[in-house]
């Protein structure tokens, strides 16, 4: 792993060039800084569970006045996963187009990381085969939002 | 309708006297129906009809008066509203000068006139002369009312107005209207005072038909009341005297199958006693028969009372024929067993001899058993010191086993020590796992709170006001390297407890598993311990036991010593009945020939009689007949079958 716990340096960096990056499983999830609003700890108790949603919305949760849908990346990269007792939520914020305001459960929180200290092929538009891997919107199905009953 | 006045009852009559005037009133209207409905109908038709001719004159006089006091106020009504209209129109003239009020006025004069005329003829003359009082005034006041007409006509307006208001006028109109008052209310009183009247009338007409109404009811009830009891009676009288015919005629029917129940009973016992006379005859001669030695004849079964006296001395005779032939048979078997017995005799007297013979051998074997059994118990004596011994071996051995036992409990005691120690040891561990736990919790918190951080810092250098943020931001992120860097640290740390921790449960698993093999060795040797300790109790035991069989063994040859005694004196007893038993045998054989005589005799007096043909009679076996006693000796018959046997 190159980037993991960077530490921040005299050298300032522009939003933009700011990753995110995770754990889920064997993998590395990385996430555009500018797409992140805030990382939150929440318990599972607290999740409302949707029974009428694809499993893959894992359901939703109230943080700080705000309805967050949660969905577990785990399930997103095909991997088996089980759900903790106290999660690791990644919540995004507008500028996530299609995915705003969604939340993003993952084992853990890395660090960040910037563009130069990645390697060029995650920038890739169908990098999907490494362990390291971008966080899309196309990853998650158009049909997530809709009853499957 | 008639009613006989001499059905009625005479007791009737009597007991009218004795009953309530009601009751006696009903009596008088049954006897007298018809002139009592003749006298009610008449009655009721007079009293209806004086009370409707009393009501329709009421009727037609109020009618005609009501009329006269319609027609008298429609009159009154007119008059006072002409007198108004010529008033007004007079008034009218005068004050307007307009001659077209007094065209008006003069026609109204004759329609005025003309009530007036209608008024008077309605009115009595009393009334009428009244109103005569006020024709001086109506005269003044048309002349009055022509005159200022004519000052109008004159052009004189002023002076006929003076005239038609002045106080002349004013006067006579007044007593015109006082005079015509009083004619008024004094034809409304005449008018109230016929009401009354006719209201009395007719009050008195509905006090009559009230007074008379029950009294029609009361006549009424009475008349259909016993117009119902008569029809009631004579309804009664003839479902009575209809049931006496059907009686008589159920007794003359009921006569008639009793006649011809007798002559066929008469018939029939005629009938009857010439067949018994011919039954005793037929039984005469059969009992003559039977007299005469002859079983073999039979009377004639019937149905009737001779066929049961036939059928019960057939029985008679029957049964005292087979009791004869079984009389025969038993004769004859005696014969026979007196035979055999004397045979028996001979062979018990036989077998007695031997017996004797078989009793010295058995007295002979039974002082050789005593002396074994003597033997026995010396043998016995000498095994039961061995198993003592043995016992008490055994005994020694239990103890040095429960000392040895308690050193194992010692050893398990502290192997429990060990176990709950090294429990105390685990919970410990466990502690330090929950605190890492903590402590990797912490260390995740803080590493998001700086990713957040770090956020935010960099959108805060986004600025468009760089110079206001740069500082900031540049502080934010300088927090967060830092608090990343600590978390990072942390992180490395709690890996290494962690790795000390998984060290320590590792010996601690290792130690535990020791202790518990340990235990597990212990526990095998207090289980070998227990198996020995076992082993011992069941020698122990064995060896109580054999002891026990012992002494049964040395009880059991006493006992047969015993038995051996108690033999040779019931041989010897034996070989006293047998001698008995002989002499006995010698007695039966004398009288074994005796009962042969007699029965040989008693089968001679049997033949004088004729029997009839041999059924299938039961008889005893001859051996039983002859020799009961001996059958119920079991021991006595193969002795009888084989009289050369004897005791080995």
């Amino acid at each position: 792993m190159i980037a993991t716990q960077t530490p921040p340096t005299a050298k300032q960096t522009i939003l933009a060039d700011r990753f995110i990056l995770t754990e889920v499983e064997r993998f590395t999830l990385v996430f555009p800084a500018v797409w992140v609003a805030q990382i939150v700890r929440i318990d599972r108790f607290q999740i409302l569970d949707l029974p009428f949603y694809a499993p893959l919305l894992t359901g939703i949760v109230h943080h700080n006045g705000q309805i967050i849908p949660l969905i577990v990346a785990a399930r997103l990269l095909k991997v088996k996963n089980a759900i903790k007792e106290r999660l690791v939520v990644v919540k995004l914020n507008d500028s996530a187009g299609s995915i705003a305001n969604i939340g993003l459960v993952v084992d853990r929180a890395i660090g960040s990381s910037t563009r130069p200290d990645l390697p060029p092929d995650l920038f890739a538009a169908t990098s999907t085969g490494s362990q390291m891997m971008m966080m899309r919107p196309d990853l998650i199905p158009s049909d997530l939002w809709q009853p499957q009953r | 309708m008639s009613i006989n006045q001499s059905a009625i009852p005479a007791h009737k009559e009597q007991n009218n006297r004795s009953r309530n005037p009601l009751q006696q009133v009903k009596d008088l209207v049954r006897t007298n129906l018809v002139s009592t409905i003749t006298v009610t109908v008449a009655g009721s038709l007079l009293l209806t009809g004086v009370s409707a001719w009393n009501i329709w004159s009421i009727y037609n006089s109020f009618q005609s008066t009501v009329t006269k006091q319609f027609e008298l106020q429609k009159t009154s009504d007119q008059l006072i509203y002409q007198d108004e209209f010529l008033t007004m129109s007079a008034q009218m003239l005068v004050s307007t000068g307009n001659l077209d009020w007094e065209t008006r006025y003069n026609q109204m004069v004759p329609k005025a006139d003309a009530s007036l005329k209608k008024f008077l003829a309605g009115i009595t003359a009393e009334q009428r002369a009244a109103a005569s009082k006020t024709d001086g005034a109506a005269a003044k006041l048309f002349e009055l009312q022509t005159k200022s007409f004519k000052l109008v006509e004159q052009g004189k307006q002023k002076e006929a107005s003076q005239t038609l208001m002045g106080a002349e006028y004013a006067a006579q109109k007044k007593i015109f209207g006082d005079g015509n008052g009083a004619v008024l209310a004094q034809v409304d009183r005449s008018i109230q005072a016929e009401l009354g009247n006719y209201q009395q009338q007719l009050l008195i007409s509905i006090v009559f038909a009230g007074v008379t109404l029950p009294i029609l009811l009361g006549s009424w009830t009475f008349v259909l009341a016993a117009v119902r009891d008569y029809i009631r009676d004579r309804l009664a009288a003839q479902i009575e005297i209809e049931q006496s015919q059907q009686n008589l005629l159920n007794l003359n029917q009921a006569l008639e199958v009793e006649s011809q129940n007798h002559r066929e009973q008469e018939k029939i016992v005629r009938e009857e006693r010439d067949t018994l006379q011919q039954d005793i005859s037929e039984l005469l001669d059969v009992v003559s028969n039977i007299e005469a030695g002859d079983f073999t004849v039979s009377a004639n079964v019937n149905n009737r009372a001779t066929g049961l006296i036939g059928d019960v001395l057939n029985r008679l005779v029957e049964e005292l024929g087979l009791l004869l032939s079984q009389v025969s048979i038993e004769a004859q078997q005696v014969a026979a067993n007196s035979h055999l017995q004397d045979k028996i005799a001979a062979t018990v007297a036989r077998s007695s001899g031997e017996q004797t013979e078989s009793v010295n051998q058995v007295l002979a074997l039974t002082q050789t058993v005593r002396q074994s059994a003597n033997d026995a118990a010396t043998q016995l004596a000498a095994t039961d010191r061995s198993l003592g011994s043995l016992q008490t071996a055994v005994t020694d051995g239990e103890l040095k086993i429960g000392s040895l036992d308690r050193g194992i409990d010692v050893l398990q005691q502290g192997s429990d020590r060990i176990v709950q120690q090294m429990k105390a040891l685990g919970e410990f561990v466990g502690l330090s796992d929950r605190f890492v736990d903590d402590q990797t919790e912490i260390a995740t918190q803080t590493q998001i709170l700086a990713l957040n951080a770090s956020l935010v810092a960099a959108r805060a250098a986004e600025q468009r006001d760089p110079r206001q943020f740069e500082a900031v931001a540049r502080e934010f992120e300088s927090i967060a390297g830092q608090v990343s860097q600590l978390a990072q640290q942390t992180n490395e740390g709690l890996a290494s407890l962690e790795q000390r921790n998984s060290q320590i449960h590792r010996v601690v698993s290792d130690v535990d598993g020791e202790v518990q093999r340990l235990g597990s060795l212990v526990n095998s040797f207090t289980l070998g311990v227990k198996q020995t300790r076992e082993v011992f109790a069941t020698v122990q035991s064995v060896t109580g036991q054999v002891v026990k069989a012992g002494e049964v063994v040395s009880q059991t040859s006493q006992t047969i010593i015993n038995s051996a005694d108690s033999t040779a004196r019931s041989i010897a007893a034996i070989a006293t009945l047998s001698a008995q038993i002989d002499a006995q045998s010698q007695t039966a054989r004398s009288i074994s020939t005796q009962m042969n005589e007699l029965s040989a005799g008693l089968i001679s007096n049997i033949q004088v009689f004729k029997l009839p043909a041999q059924k299938s009679i039961v008889s005893l076996p001859m051996i039983a007949v002859a020799t009961p006693e001996l059958l119920s000796m079991p021991d006595l018959e193969p002795i009888l079958a084989e009289p050369s046997h004897q005791f080995n």
